[in-house]
């Protein structure tokens, strides 16, 4: 089938059954007896295992399958699972996520590995169930003569006197038949609902354990002699190939008929299991009942299996406890899937009707009440829509924050160190572009916490700390912003050795450093190029983090700061906008153009006099209070208009980013106002110091200025 | 008569997948179910020629399901989708009342066989 277009969807829901999968083994790896989690790990395996397969991605189901069956047997029998049978879990889970970010192919690599963990999963396993598997390996040669115990002549005895007569009822599955097992016992249910079943071959416990190809013969005697029926109702069950039906010679039977002592133990089993798969079964009392001896033998059998009986119980017993279980974990999530480009659009459209509303409310005032009044109804409503509309595409920062405790622990088991990662506020709720974009940040975060932060357990000992170290990270709301910190509780940052980092390599002069107060010099380690850490590991420190981590912040409209207290902590502190689609911005005039300015880059608008600005080669620049700032002509630095510098008195408009501030001279502020962004199209996308456009309430096109984009313009 | 089905699968991956496989042999999927609960609602609501259970599902799992489904219907029709290795659940499930199984991953000409053979 042609499963491409639901691609997207799958791995959506591939990504959410993962992190579920994650989080059941972290609790579980806490709590080895919880078997719920066990339960829960297990069907997000079964649930993808399913969606892969359909899919077609083979190596993927494979993994899954292979994880599941490793994981039955756990959850059966609710054995508590040992650290190495979880560590190994963790393993498949991971080659599961490797496999899922590219499922159409797998490389040989990826085969090897897997195999490879296989294996160990097998041996791993043979050690814990030795036991339980010790007796089952008896039933090994198929049959190929039907073997009949005293009691299968006794049927057969009865069945001539009634002059129903035994036939052979030949049953050919298809090729590609899947869980044979369970055909057989729908092929077999169909066979005792109108007529007898003596003996088969192989023997039904052969067929139930598939030890046979696609085909199996059944002695049998149809109720009446009614033979057309049998194979009428063997040819409905699906799979099933052909049927074919011929009568049976009865001297057949003395042939095997004297070895009673070890064959009718055989036949009884064949009996029994037929039992046990269905207990409830009417159609296998009823031809018994016409015989009574029969009963009697019945009962003898059971006693004779007592063991293989027991064997088989807990089984029964773990289906109906998985019934429960499923009642009580997961709450039902009324949730509908949304396809984020509709989403989108949708943000898109009521924006459009935000414009549409201050004009029509412009328009229309004044010139007839009952218009007023409807306008006034017509803009809360559209107020009302946008606010929805914005809440949809909000989504919780558990998203992110929910592979966290993974990462940490299997860091932990890394690099030998303690650390216990506290998570809150893991529901506060962002617009979905921004969590997207906020992993790769906090990951860069964490794991500098964890690298250079925390220090070593002995160290940390040493200091007369607690050997484990702690991370916490937090999510909060605070106003229109969403506050995320990350805090550990290691070496903290000194600022000294930033500033004579920073010295040596040229970021700033030895005079900055003796001004720079400790926190202006901590914040150092933003600056690109820039790392403290003396040895290079393979999760961070490779001096490109922290103004990356600043950059993609930035990008998204937001802000990052670093405080630190040395010995004690570190504290990294980011401010980001709840969404993106609507900045609040400067309206400025340049050039008799309007352009919007995200406040979060400004720093303050000054009212410059021209004798406050002073040229440095030919630069303009300003000194304020005590800082030399560049200053530019927002529309000539946009490549508009090369107009010089104003005559007497402007507006200026100090902006900071990427660690860099600088002036705008501006021909006017016009105000500040929430916009929303709309993208500049295909054609002009990219546009370096643009970030996209706005339509104002009047209808006119206003542009949105990236001041970091700007800023590194203006450098090179 | 127009065939008309309940699809209750707690993915909606699968229930995506199987409503476009119904729906090109013929079938008029009429519901949709995330849990064996939701399915049972449906099926007393909707009274459909055929009901696709999965087994493995929150709340209330689909043999209990098909267990409700044949004592509020005993003539209703219950297709299994099941999983590979889940031998003693479907044939649980057969027992509770359902007419036939299919296992996922399902091929187009399996699902249309298994809906050849449950209509005969």
């Amino acid at each position: 089938m042609d499963a491409r277009q639901y691609a997207e969807l799958f791995q959506a829901e591939a990504g959410e059954y993962m992190q579920v999968l994650n989080q059941c083994l972290l609790k579980l790896e806490e709590n080895p007896r919880d078997s719920e989690q066990l339960k829960e790990a297990f069907r997000a395996v079964h649930s993808l295992k399913g969606m892969a397969g359909t899919m077609g991605y083979q190596h993927v189901t494979n993994i899954a399958h292979g994880l599941e069956n490793f994981m039955e047997d756990f959850k059966t029998f609710e054995w508590e699972p040992s650290p190495e049978v979880i560590d190994l879990i963790f393993e498949a889970v991971d080659l599961l996520q490797e496999s899922l970010e590219h499922p159409e192919e797998s490389s040989h690599e990826d085969q090897q590995k897997w195999e490879k963990l296989m294996s160990e999963m097998k041996k791993s396993r043979e050690s814990e169930d030795a036991e339980t598997t010790a007796e089952q390996d008896e039933s090994e040669q198929v049959g190929t003569s039907f073997q009949l115990g005293v009691m299968d002549q006794e049927i057969l005895r009865q069945a001539y006197e009634r002059e129903e007569h035994p036939c052979l009822v030949h049953v050919f599955f298809k090729e590609d038949v899947l869980m044979k097992s369970v055909r057989i016992y729908m092929v077999f249910k169909a066979l005792e609902e109108c007529g007898e079943v003596i003996a088969s071959v192989p023997t039904q416990q052969e067929l139930e354990e598939e030890q046979f190809d696609t085909d199996f013969q059944v002695l049998y005697v149809p109720q009446n002699n009614n033979t057309a029926d049998v194979q009428e109702k063997i040819m409905q069950i699906t799979d099933v190939e052909k049927v074919t039906v011929s009568p049976w010679e009865a001297h057949d039977l003395l042939e095997t008929g004297p070895e009673e002592d070890t064959s009718s133990g055989k036949t009884a089993g064949l009996e029994e299991s037929k039992q046990m798969a269905d207990p409830a079964c009417p159609n296998e009392e009823s031809p018994q009942e016409k015989t009574g001896d029969v009963k009697e033998g019945a009962v003898t059998q059971q006693i004779a299996e007592e063991p293989q009986q027991t064997e088989n119980a807990p089984k029964s017993q773990s289906v109906s406890e998985e019934e429960t279980g499923q009642q009580v974990t997961r709450a039902v999530d009324k949730m509908v899937r949304v396809e984020t480009q509709k989403l989108d659009d949708l943000v898109n459209l009521v924006g459009e009707m935000v414009v549409a509303r201050t004009r029509i409310t412009e328009i229309g005032h004044g010139f007839n009440e009952e218009l007023d009044t409807t306008i006034d109804q017509l803009k809360r409503s559209i107020s009302n829509l946008q606010d929805t509309a914005m809440e949809l595409r909000m989504v919780p920062i558990d998203q992110v924050f929910g592979r966290f405790p993974r990462m940490v622990r299997d860091l932990c088991r890394e690099k030998g160190k303690k650390v216990q990662l506290y998570i809150s506020g893991e529901e506060t709720e962002l617009d979905r572009s921004i969590i997207n974009r906020l992993s790769d940040p906090l990951v860069h975060l964490l794991r500098n916490a964890f690298d250079h932060g925390i220090e070593p357990p002995e160290e940390r000992v040493k200091k007369g700390k607690r050997a484990e170290g702690t991370i916490h990270l937090k999510a909060c709301h605070e106003g229109n912003q969403v506050v995320i910190t990350v805090e550990d509780d290691g070496g903290g940052i000194d600022p000294k050795k930033v500033g004579r980092s920073a010295v040596q390599k040229g970021l700033i002069s030895e005079e900055e450093f003796s001004q720079l107060s400790d926190d202006d010099l901590v914040s150092l380690i933003f600056f690109s190029g820039f790392s403290t850490s003396d040895q290079v590991t393979d999760v961070s420190g490779r001096g490109v983090g922290m103004d990356a981590v600043r950059n993609s912040i930035e990008a998204l409209h937001g802000t990052v700061e670093v405080s630190s207290e040395i010995g004690v902590m570190t504290r990294f502190e980011m401010r980001l906008p709840l969404t993106l689609a609507i900045i609040t911005t400067l309206l400025v005039k340049s050039s008799n153009q309007l352009y919007a300015i995200p406040v979060e880059v400004i720093r303050e608008n000054v009212y410059l006099d021209r004798r406050e600005i002073k040229t440095i080669r030919g630069n303009p620049v300003v000194n304020l209070r005590g800082e030399v700032i560049p200053l530019f002509t927002l529309s000539s630095l946009l490549g508009f208009e090369s107009g010089g510098l104003p005559e007497d008195e402007c507006s200026v408009v100090i902006v900071e980013a990427t660690g860099r501030r600088a002036g705008f001279i501006v021909d006017d502020l016009i105000g500040q106002q929430e916009i929303m962004i709309k993208s500049l199209g295909e054609l002009i996308r990219g546009l370096k110091g643009i970030a996209g456009a706005t339509v104002l309430g009047d209808g006119s096109v206003t542009l949105i200025i990236d001041v970091a984009g700007l800023l590194s313009e203006g450098r090179d | 008569m127009s065939k008309t089905v309940l699809v209750v699968d707690d993915t909606a991956f699968m229930r995506m997948t199987l409503k476009s496989m119904l729906e090109k042999n013929g079938y008029e999927v009429v519901g949709e179910g995330e849990d064996g609960q939701k399915g049972v609602e449906l099926y007393k609501e909707l009274k459909p020629s055929l009901v696709t259970m999965d087994i493995t599902m929150p709340n209330m799992d689909g043999i209990t399901a098909i267990k409700e489904i044949m004592s509020f219907d005993p003539g209703a029709t219950v297709m299994v989708v099941s999983a590979m290795g889940q031998k003693s659940l479907v044939i649980e499930a057969l027992n509770a009342g359902a007419k036939d199984f299919v296992v996922k991953p399902f091929q187009p000409d399996r699902i249309a066989e298994a809906l050849a053979k449950l209509e005969g």
